[in-house]
């Protein structure tokens, strides 16, 4: 049987981690997702099972690639049934009842197989890299780096991209009527509003950046026939119309005016 | 009494060589000598990765080449590895890393493809449940698209609870599930393998072999209930090996506790992964009763999953097999349609409709890549019985999986067959993997040197069949879904309009669109998206004339409708990006039918109109 102090022994830096896990998850704020993420994202991904394991299994029983496959697996059970034992009674599954279990679990069960003496002693990687090699996993990190830079990044449409203009128009008082050009170029339009077949309002040109917006509001009386008609200078076959013709579509307090 | 026949070679402290017996121990690395080849192998992946990217950059813009790069990437990624792996120098933990390298690379594959968001069918529908959950704090919630979707919660809970205690966004987290999945699955299978065969060398080779799965490469690494609960499934089953060596009552025990929690996991989150476990291990238990007799196998368990699996199926999840019903009997009755010479065959290595295709020489490969695991597999089958090793009822089990994977093979001519016997193959790939190892092992270590390259690239050859097999050419690398113009980015006409009914109308509207636009305003705009046959909005919104399909609104209170004119709409796969050139279109009246004066037309973006149409109840 292997026995450690808690403070130098794999379950105890469990325990540690867990802990700062918390700490990350109720300090820092969601801006820093990413080293949020490294801190507190073991809580829910690999700490619980580690500790499992450790509470029931002896440290000879198991290799390192096992006793990985054996924390993350359990680690999921962990978080999957604690969200099933919350839903069960009621409780909504936000951040602090979530990882109250978490955290209860993965120290509990770390402290259960401390007590068992399954704690093992933390050792030094006995892991030395050159020089060389340094840089051969610098050169990779850099590639790594590279092919993030070049797969997130939005880049130029092909040619003979279908690009678009939305014209829409909203049932409310006063009407709303919007353009939205995702045309890959500045392009220039008109709108023309009719209300009960009189035309009443005549806008442009006007020239709209790619991915920019245009929004009038046209006030009417009662629920009337509304037309609102959108030209593209320079490509009569783009044209766009809206209209309200029965005033039946509910607009959602969620939304946007 | 332990289920003494699981037990192998897993005790074994030292590598075996193909031949059983332990190999040279001086030719493994010592641990501070392994770093140097382990950091080329490193390099090689990163640069495989860096050319996918580039190929993903290149397909995105418009640009050619890009399908060159593709398998330069992949090669890269998969051949040193391979290299290293066939070796006798590297020590368990390389093994491992070298494992897991190539399985998050490989994933890395499919999120440079889908850098910005999810655009496959089943992730969508996924995603909409993590949002839900995330929205309301609850489990079981509705989804119009796929019902029976959250009555599994098990992957969404995950997500969720990594988004809120990692702070990330869902995208985010759920993209780290599903990296973290990908690595759970590669160890889970080196751990199974090496316990299986007593042999790191024979589990390395195995788990790579695995990425030959037609499904590994892309549909695998999707966010879907499956990606996690396979993953789940592979540790399972290695729990069921160590409780079959468990040296004592109380140890067996613990193991056995550890396999019905993850099996309960495994219930709870996906229903066929969770029936081919209790499959899988019902087949061990009469094979071994065959093989041994009945004391000993791992009934309890069984048992024990097989009530998990019912009772969640009879008390919280009643619609699976309304769900799975169709899936089967349709593939069925049009595999007897098809041998009587009834209905026609499906187009090998192109999608469900046939639209999209493979190049010629892709085909080949992916025929001779088949021949090749195929050698891999009868030689391994032939060391598995040269070596007594069919006493092991698990083991036999797999050198099986291995023929009935080439035995679903021919289903795949069949259109409605074809889905099931693309799925089943991540189950059965399982035993491939591990059959198939041996077999190339054997192989390895009757040659020279040079034929550690020769099984490399034979086994690159395995996997570029199976990702051929498994993925049409054209949507294998990326589409345009954003472009970058004036310094702004813009996104595809489907997402403009999903973007503007959410925000401007509000969520939860019910609206009927065709597939690929549904799934959109599922999780984009948070709408009660209605499509597909039940109800049958597909036909209504395909119909020419709009008289008969009124009933059919006002019965689902559909309040909005989305049409889209692209024929490609329909395509749950390649219908969310911007179209590049000329775009097949349905006849105009599809779409005209809803312009009556009682109808609201609230959004033209030109293709994709939407329309209130209370007015029509």
């Amino acid at each position: 049987m292997i026995t450690a102090r808690w403070p130098r022994s794999d379950l105890g830096l469990v325990g540690a981690l867990a802990l700062a896990g918390v700490l990350a998850a109720a300090v820092l704020p969601d801006a820093i997702g990413v080293l949020r993420l490294l801190i507190a994202g073991p809580l829910v991904l690999a700490l619980p099972g580690y500790a499992l394991a450790g509470a029931m299994l002896q440290p000879s029983e198991l290799r390192g690639p096992e006793r990985a496959a054996l924390s993350v697996a359990l680690s999921v059970v962990v978080t999957i049934f604690s969200a099933l034992l919350l839903d069960a009674f009621g409780v909504k599954l936000t951040l602090w009842p979530w990882i109250a279990i978490l955290a209860v679990v993965t120290l509990a069960a770390a402290a259960v197989g401390m007590r068992r003496g399954h704690a093992r002693a933390l050792r030094r990687l006995n892991v030395g890299p050159r020089t060389g090699e340094i840089a051969i996993l610098a050169t990779a990190v850099v590639l790594i780096g590279a092919a993030a830079a070049i797969g997130f990044t939005p880049l130029s449409a092909p040619k003979g991209t279908d690009t678009t203009t939305a014209l829409s128009i909203l049932p409310t008082h006063p009407v709303q009527i919007a353009v939205k050009s995702d045309q890959t170029r500045a392009t220039r339009y008109t709108v023309s509003v009719s209300v009960a077949g009189r035309t009443v309002r005549r806008y442009g040109p006007f020239t709209l950046a790619p991915g920019q917006s245009w929004t009038r509001l046209v006030p009417v009386a009662g629920k009337p026939a509304v037309v609102a008609r959108l030209a593209v200078i320079g490509d009569a076959a783009a044209s766009r119309s809206v209209y309200l013709g029965c005033w039946c579509t509910r607009v959602r307090s969620a939304a946007k005016s | 009494m332990s289920l003494a026949s699981l037990r192998t070679d897993a005790d074994r402290t030292q590598p075996i060589d193909s031949e059983g017996g332990p190999a040279e121990v001086a030719a493994a690395d010592a641990p501070e000598r392994a770093i140097r080849p382990l950091c080329w192998v490193i390099l090689s992946v990163a640069f495989g990765v860096v050319a996918i990217a580039v190929a993903d950059a290149l397909s995105r813009t418009g640009h050619g080449g890009g399908s060159v790069c593709f398998w330069i990437g992949i090669a890269a990624i998969i051949v040193p590895a391979t290299v290293r792996m066939a070796s006798t120098r590297p020590q368990a933990g390389e093994r491992v890393a070298i494992v897991v390298l190539a399985g998050l690379a490989l994933y890395a594959v499919k999120l440079l493809r889908d850098p910005f968001s999810f655009t496959y069918a089943d992730e969508l529908v996924h995603f909409h449940n993590l949002q839900a959950i995330l929205a309301t704090g609850q489990l079981f919630g509705g989804n119009p698209i796929l019902p029976i979707t959250p009555r599994y919660p098990g992957l969404e809970t995950t997500a969720a609870a990594l988004a809120r205690v990692g702070g990330v966004s869902p995208f985010a987290a759920a993209v780290m599930l599903i990296a973290t999945a990908r690595a759970m699955l590669v160890v889970g299978l080196y751990v199974l393998y090496e316990r299986v065969s007593g042999s790191p060398r024979v589990a390395g080779l195995g788990a790579l072999v695995y990425a030959a799965t037609p499904t590994y490469l892309f549909f695998s690494a999707q966010f879907s209930y499956e990606s996690l609960a396979l993953p789940l499934a592979t540790v399972a089953v290695f729990a069921v090996i160590r409780w079959g060596t468990a040296p004592d009552i109380a140890a067996r025990r613990r193991w056995e506790a550890i396999v019905l929690t993850i099996a309960a996991a495994v219930v709870v989150t996906h229903h066929v992964t969770a029936y081919a476990l209790v499959v899988l291990l019902a087949a061990v238990c009469l094979l071994h009763w065959r093989l041994h007799g009945p004391r000993g196998a791992p009934w309890a368990m069984t048992v024990g999953i097989a009530a998990l699996a019912g009772s969640w199926l009879a008390f919280a999840a009643g619609g699976t097999i309304g769900y799975l019903r169709p899936v089967v009997t349709t593939a069925f009755s049009k595999l007897v349609q098809t041998i009587n010479g009834e209905a026609g065959t499906r187009i090998l290595f192109a999608n469900q409709g046939g639209v999209e295709t493979t190049p010629r020489i892709e085909e080949g490969i992916a025929v001779i890549g088949i021949l090749v695991l195929a050698v891999f597999l009868v030689v391994g089958t032939r060391v598995i019985w040269q070596r007594r090793w069919r006493a092991n009822p698990l083991i036999v089990l797999f050198s099986g999986a291995g023929i009935a994977y080439f035995a679903t093979l021919p289903l795949r001519l069949i259109p409605a067959a074809w889905e099931s016997a693309s799925r089943s193959g991540e189950f059965l790939f399982v035993g491939v993997g591990v059959t198939a190892a041996l077999g190339m092992l054997f192989l390895l270590d009757r040659g020279r040197a040079w034929r550690a390259h020769l099984v490399a690239w034979g086994t690159a050859l395995v996997i570029g069949s199976g990702i051929i097999a498994g993925w049409p050419s054209s949507l294998r690398l990326a589409l345009p879904l954003r472009v970058s113009a004036g310094g702004h980015t813009l996104e595809s006409p489907s997402y403009v309009a999903a973007r503007w009914s959410g925000s401007m109308l509000g969520p939860g509207q019910r609206i009927a669109a065709e597939d690929s636009d549904a799934r959109l305003l599922l999780d984009v705009a948070h709408q009660t998206a209605l499509t597909g046959i039940a109800p049958d909005v597909d036909a209504m919104l395909t119909a020419k004339t709009l008289q008969p399909w009124r009933r059919l609104l006002a019965n689902n209170r559909i309040a909005l409708v989305e049409t889209d004119s692209r024929r490609i709409s329909q395509d749950i796969i390649a219908g969310y990006f911007f179209d590049v050139g000329p775009t097949p279109l349905f006849p105009a009246q599809a779409q005209s039918k809803f312009d009556l004066p009682n109808v609201d037309r609230l959004y033209d973006g030109g293709n994709i109109v939407i329309y209130g149409v209370r007015g029509l109840w």
